[in-house]
């Protein structure tokens, strides 16, 4: 019975794995790019792998993704050696911790495959180019928004996804930062929900209820929208504390819709996935080389219950473009 | 006009209120529990003296809410570790259930078929859990940490790793609704917390369970029919896993792929902090519930007194040591 078993076992690893690698028998001449995604399972990255293959057909290279479901560094980090490995024309992957992927990077540059990295770069490596958007610049762009919806105290709290998340880091120091001009306005507290939207709620309801001073809630992180979404509208004070978000997932739009909360200012992780193999494929033809910067930052968009609908309509700029306004 | 007792025995002579009270307080605190149970009490107050919102109605109600959605995975659990097991799986099986319920919700399907639905997920799990670990003896950990990676693919599969909604209110109101000012989970919470009670002290199988984890060959020799006892405990947590998917899918009014990540840690730490024996044989429901109520106060506590965020969980982590120390140190000196 169990010798049985363990065979039928042995039938079905070795099925499933030959049908997972089935798709990648196909040969061409396309420009071959491996994305080594940081956290394939959450939407925001989703998004980004969206913008990556259709951005792919359109330049007519080939880019396959792989990587890591949840965040875990030390995973995504053998990925990129896997990629290494097989040669592409090309890596476009995402530095979360920037020295942890100095090594890396310069290996496979090293090795003759150019770089580059989307939403967190890793300044000090070989990579080529560097596209995304600038937390710290969205964290200043926040204060500013906070500020004038305010108009006078802004005592603020925030939830975050992670203490550990740079690019979260960033967007809060940029808003310590920004807020500094403005008297009568500073961050009270800040709670970390661990990425999950049940904690955020709670962290979120506690926090309001701590500091009832507090008239404005951030949620910093994407798995932070629906928890600080759900706290404020269950304690029915909308009218009372303005509700803002860094990140746009469904749940936040429909928030906005209904006044739940106020403005989100968020990035377009369609546009960051299309631009980065653009960016790549201009690295891979030698085009890149006369651009004046090797830095692309990204745009954010403020997205209100008029724009709801509409905010993703827009389309990506192309490179070329870029390059020529700096 | 005053009522007047005739005097009678003391033990014929009906208790009053405060009588009562004293007695069932007084057999709590010589309980096993008394230890878990006293820190428990003891936190609050400390919280709600040095911050009297802890004790608004809106906070408590936070507190119930909270309770109820980890110790509903965590009663299951209580009965795979006391059957000497451990799953791994459950955070997982959360967050397909939930997920399972929402793209039934979105194929239009009925809310009690969603909720069928995603009850026969979990189900299904903790039938594959207990057949693997009851019956062709593989470790629990290795099986169910198998299902935690099988389980979370699942969800990425049915979701797109996309968020799922909108549901309907029917379905929504399971985790939002309020009844006498409880929100529905904690009555949830409250029958399952009766019923495995009951499941656990007052049935044979209660009493098997107890014997598998305890000495699983004087088991056998006494007749249990251990693979089958290990077996339902691990679909038993398969089911409230799912029940608890459920909940958080209708309280968030979306099935969030990353739901129930780590909650898996959150069960074990509420029932072996309630007393729950990691070697198996020895554990109780209430224990479990005052374990979960601990976890529930621990983080909401944090927030209330201020604690730098930096702080909370070293904080967290030595109050959680230092409860079941204490609660060690209360039991050797009952024994």
């Amino acid at each position: 019975m169990k010798k049985r078993l363990f065979f039928v076992c042995l039938i079905l690893v070795t099925a499933s794995l030959l049908w997972a690698n089935g798709g990648n028998e196909e040969t061409d001449d396309r420009l071959h790019f491996i994305y080594i995604t940081p956290a394939g399972g959450h939407a925001y990255w989703v998004d980004v792998a969206d913008g990556i293959k259709e951005s792919s057909e359109n330049f007519g290279v080939k880019t396959d993704l792989i990587g890591p479901a949840n965040v875990d560094i030390m995973r995504q980090i053998e990925d990129i050696e896997a990629a290494i490995a097989d040669s592409p024309d090309g890596i476009i992957t995402m530095a979360l911790n920037p020295s942890s992927y100095e090594g890396v990077i310069n290996k496979a540059v090293d090795a003759g495959i150019p770089v580059v990295l989307l939403d967190g770069d890793a300044p000090e490596s070989k990579r080529s180019m560097y596209v995304g958007v600038n937390t710290y610049m969205q964290g200043l762009e926040m204060a500013e928004k906070v500020a004038a919806a305010t108009g006078g105290q802004a005592k603020i709290g925030i939830v975050t996804a992670g203490l550990d998340i740079e690019i979260i880091n960033w967007r809060i120091d940029g808003l310590r930062e920004g807020m500094k001009a403005y008297p009568g306005r500073e961050i009270i507290d800040v709670q970390d929900a661990r990425g999950d939207s049940i904690q955020a709620e709670q962290k979120a309801t506690a926090m309001m209820q701590t500091y009832p001073e507090i008239n404005v809630m951030i949620a910093a992180g994407a798995s932070d929208v629906p928890g600080v979404g759900k706290a404020i509208e269950q304690m029915g004070v909308q009218d009372s504390i303005l509700g803002v978000a860094f990140n746009d997932p469904p749940q936040g739009i429909d928030y906005l819709k209904a006044g739940v909360l106020d403005f989100i200012i968020a990035s377009l992780p369609y546009e960051e996935g299309w631009v980065s193999v653009e960016a790549m494929y201009r690295v891979a033809i030698g085009e890149a080389d006369s651009y004046p910067t090797d830095l692309v930052y990204l745009r954010s968009v403020e997205i209100t219950k008029e724009n709801a609908d509409t905010y993703k309509e827009l389309q990506p700029p192309l490179l070329a473009d870029y390059m020529a306004a700096q | 006009m005053q009522n007047t007792v005739e005097p009678s025995t003391r033990s014929d002579r009906p208790k009053s209120l405060t009588e009562r009270i004293r007695s069932t307080l007084g057999r709590l605190f010589s309980h096993d529990l008394s230890g878990v149970l006293s820190f428990l009490i003891l936190l609050c107050v400390v919280t709600g003296i040095l911050n009297e919102n802890f004790w608004s109605a809106r906070n408590v109600v936070n507190l119930l809410r909270s309770v109820s959605f980890t110790g509903l995975a965590a009663l299951g659990m209580t009965f795979v570790i006391i059957s000497g097991g451990i799953d791994l799986s459950v955070g997982s099986v959360i967050g397909l259930a939930g997920v399972v319920a929402g793209v039934s919700l979105q194929a239009q399907q009925p809310v009690p078929l969603a909720i069928l639905f995603a009850l026969i997920a979990g189900l299904t799990f903790g039938v594959i859990n207990g057949f693997f670990v009851a019956r062709i003896k593989i470790p629990a950990f290795i099986v169910t940490l198998g299902n935690l990676y099988i389980a979370k693919g699942l969800v990425y599969i049915f979701s797109g790793a996309r968020p799922i909604y909108p549901f309907p209110d029917s379905f929504n109101s399971l985790g939002t609704a309020e009844f006498l000012g409880l929100p529905l989970p904690v009555y949830i919470m409250l029958v399952a917390v009766l019923v495995t009670h009951y499941l656990l002290n007052h049935t044979v199988y209660g009493r098997s369970v107890l014997a598998v984890g305890g000495n699983e060959r004087t088991a056998r020799t006494s007749g249990i029919n251990v693979d089958r006892v290990r077996f339902i405990a691990y679909v038993m947590l398969g089911f409230f896993a799912a029940l608890t998917g459920i909940l958080i899918t209708a309280r968030m009014n979306s099935a969030i792929p990353g739901a129930g990540d780590g909650w898996e840690l959150k069960a074990i730490a509420s029932a072996i902090i309630g007393g729950t024996s990691v070697a198996g044989g020895i554990g109780s429901i209430l224990g479990t519930l005052v374990g979960a109520s601990i976890m529930a106060v621990l983080e909401n506590a944090m927030v209330m007194l201020k604690v730098s965020v930096y702080w909370q969980n070293v904080v967290v982590g030595v109050i959680i040591i230092f409860a079941v120390v204490f609660d060690h140190y209360k039991r050797m000196r009952n024994a």
